[in-house]
């Protein structure tokens, strides 16, 4: 009989409303929701890239196909570079480590939990916003890079809503950066000194160490892309004594880092999944957290290979081509870092 | 392998390969049968980097392959705790000193070749051509020669050929996989790049930087022929006076007078002229393409001129000019195509 009572209590007590749940959602400034919002935002985004994918393969299944027009299909695969990175992958990530970070590191939530909401908003809002064009006069087209001149000379609104959408939700990933920062520097639990974090913390923290630096660069490109196409600037107008390569520059600035931000925190997930499945400590944590530093600084030294094809002469090219490759040395650590640690003596 | 079905098997297998290799472009687009000087370095890298990263991924393969394999958790064995171990500095320092090796060994030629192909100091003693990107169509000015060209590009073969390249609207990109690699076209400063083609050829040419709705089809032809017929070519085109040169036919005579009437002579230059507003015409019967991307045939031609909108979305021909009605299409068409300057043509680079 006293376990029909329990029952009942706690089915009364979990039995919310709809409404009650949402408005809890709308309204939380709780770390562990909020990662629920971004995994489920994210993975409304990651849906609809998908979708911009499928269309992309259905064109090119067979030569020659009209299954979408030219400019459709660019909008597409606009739009599909731009929700993949910015709304999907991203968010994805900031989810777990939203759910996962101050848990490792014995916090009771994040530094800022009301900055936390404001950045999942902020991404929510942008993407939609992003997406909103396709029904107000067409979506982006001038690539995910949105290289200039093309992205300053495409007709149409499309452009305009990149520029705004990727602004406001390029503002919600610096906030989260910022906060995660916070939080690993100022609220470790006693004891747990930085060289105690398991690797996942460490990724978290080294990750947004990278939103902070290169989110800017981004910001302000996006900012002389707006000037340039809303108030008639010409800071990428050739004519008038503009440059579109700076557009270039200042996109792969961030553009780089962001490969490292995507990819650290999943570094972070192996080292500790791999370590917890082998039932050992992780192999050379010193040289693993060292190495994931290293990988971030030189992150910010290779934005140019993506450039090697501008014209920047020999001396640049071999530069950032040589610092490219270096990367691969902090990569090789830690991937024979992860194959001993699975190395158990039987 | 047993039997008659193995070696059947073996075959499918063999023959899917190579259909699967030739999928990776035709002769004449492709990077990985090189026919150009740029191309074989490029290639030589492509074999170098491929085999130090393929030999570090097969092992990383293995030695996983064997981790997961042999310390995987077997029956009987479910509460069995490994040896602790916090690292192995010997074993550390070997797998930092191996990678930076192998960075070198990819590093050195990287270095050499970039500096190889970016060096510019012999321009002078070299035909220079300048070459124009514009959405969506290639221009070639022979510097010093008083030749223009659109679409098609002829070079002498076995000779260095230098391209200083620029834009007129958004950034291009210059690329003939099969002789050279990708310079950008930018509308800012000229980007200089040198080409060499080892064979005669039709080598096919693409755009490679995002320019548009029509950047997938702004295509060009590089035909390198020999140093005589080149020479022919030359002087050929140098001679050609379009005051001179009488359309054969009734129809085609019309075709001009309504090539004139039309105003098509504001964009598009017959002989050599600095208008480059359009694709210059001069030669345009022995054209390899139709606008770089379609058969060269009368019809297509008609088409083009109704309604080169269907053909190129985006190119700024459309409404430029008065609409023309299937006849006046037909004649104009007739026009063009008995514009021949030379008879150095496609064909004679021997496909």
């Amino acid at each position: 009989m006293s376990i029909t009572a329990t029952d009942k209590i706690t089915s009364t007590s979990q039995k919310r409303s709809f409404g009650a749940v949402l408005w809890d959602y709308l309204t939380t400034v709780d770390h562990k929701k909020i990662a629920h919002i971004y995994l489920f935002g994210g993975g409304f985004f990651f849906l609809l890239g998908g979708l911009e994918a499928l269309i992309i393969r259905i064109q090119l299944a067979v030569p020659e196909n009209d299954f979408v027009s030219a400019g459709v299909y660019n909008e597409m695969i606009t739009m599909h570079g731009t929700t993949m990175i910015f709304l999907a992958a991203m968010p994805i990530l900031l989810a777990l480590m939203n759910a996962a970070m101050p848990l490792q590191i014995g916090a009771r939530d994040v530094a800022f939990p009301f900055l936390n909401s404001l950045g999942v908003w902020l991404f929510i809002f942008g993407g939609l916003l992003l997406n909103i064009s396709w029904f107000l006069g067409g979506a982006p087209d001038a690539g995910w890079t949105a290289y200039a001149p093309l992205s300053t000379q495409s007709p149409g609104l499309g452009v305009d809503f990149y520029v705004m959408g990727l602004q406001i939700a390029g503002a919600g990933t610096l906030m989260s950066g910022i906060n995660f920062l916070v939080t690993i520097i100022n609220m470790r639990a006693p004891g747990m000194t930085y060289m105690r974090m398991p690797l996942f913390a460490w990724a978290t923290f080294i990750t947004s160490v990278l939103i902070l630096f290169a989110f800017p660069a981004l910001t302000i490109g996006l900012f002389l892309l707006m000037f340039d196409r809303m108030f008639g600037a010409a800071f990428f107008d050739v004519a008038l004594g503009g440059n579109t390569i700076i557009w270039q520059h200042l996109f792969w600035i961030f553009g780089h880092p962001e490969v490292y931000i995507l990819i650290l925190p999943c570094f972070g997930l192996f080292s500790d999944i791999f370590a917890t499945f082998s039932k050992k400590r992780l192999f050379g944590y010193t040289s693993m957290v060292f190495a994931t530093m290293l990988i971030a600084f030189l992150g910010f030294m290779v934005w140019a290979h993506h450039m090697f094809t501008v014209g920047m002469g020999p001396i640049a090219n071999t530069i950032f081509s040589v610092a490219t490759m270096a990367i691969a040395i902090p990569t090789g650590i830690k991937i024979f870092n992860w194959l001993a640690t699975m190395w158990a003596e039987v | 392998m047993k039997g008659w079905m193995g070696k059947a098997k073996a075959i499918f297998l063999l023959s899917f390969t190579a259909l699967l290799l030739a999928g990776c472009g035709r002769e004449n687009l492709t990077a990985l049968v090189p026919k150009g000087y740029g191309a074989e370095q490029s290639m030589k890298l492509i074999i170098l980097t491929t085999v130090v990263m393929g030999s570090v991924f097969i092992i990383v393969c293995i030695i996983l392959a064997f981790v997961l394999f042999k310390f995987r958790r077997k029956k009987g064995q479910e509460d069995f705790i490994p040896k602790q171990v916090e690292g192995h500095k010997g074993l550390e320092v070997i797998w930092t000193v191996i990678p930076i090796i192998l960075v070198i060994i990819m590093a050195v030629p990287t270095t050499l070749v970039s500096f190889d192909l970016a060096d510019a100091s012999d321009a002078k003693d070299h035909l220079n051509i300048k070459v124009t990107g514009n959405q969506y169509w290639w221009h070639f000015d022979y510097e010093g020669e008083d030749i223009q060209t659109s679409q098609d590009l002829y070079i002498p073969v076995g000779e260095k050929v230098y391209l200083n390249m620029i834009s007129t609207d958004v950034i291009h990109s210059f690329w003939v996989p099969a002789i050279s690699g990708k310079m950008d076209v930018n509308p800012e400063n000229v980007n200089t790049m040198y080409i060499e083609a080892y064979e005669e050829g039709v080598y096919y040419g693409k755009c490679a930087e995002f320019c548009g709705p029509s950047h997938s089809l702004m295509d060009f032809k590089v035909i390198a022929v020999s140093k005589e017929e080149y020479d022919k070519w030359v002087a050929d085109m140098q001679n050609y006076d379009p005051e001179k040169d009488k359309p054969e036919s009734a129809i085609a005579q019309e075709g001009k007078e309504l090539f004139e009437q039309n105003n098509c002579m504001a964009c598009h230059a017959i002989g050599s002229s600095p208008n480059q507003v359009g694709p210059n015409l001069t030669n345009f019967g022995n054209r390899s393409k139709l606008a770089g991307i379609e058969e060269h045939t009368k019809e297509k031609v008609i088409e083009w001129i109704q309604d080169p909108e269907s053909l190129k979305p985006g190119n700024l021909m459309t409404g430029k000019y008065p609409k023309l009605n299937d006849d006046e299409a037909e004649k104009i068409a007739e026009y063009l195509m008995q514009l021949k300057a030379t008879d150095i043509t496609p064909d004679s680079a021997g496909k």
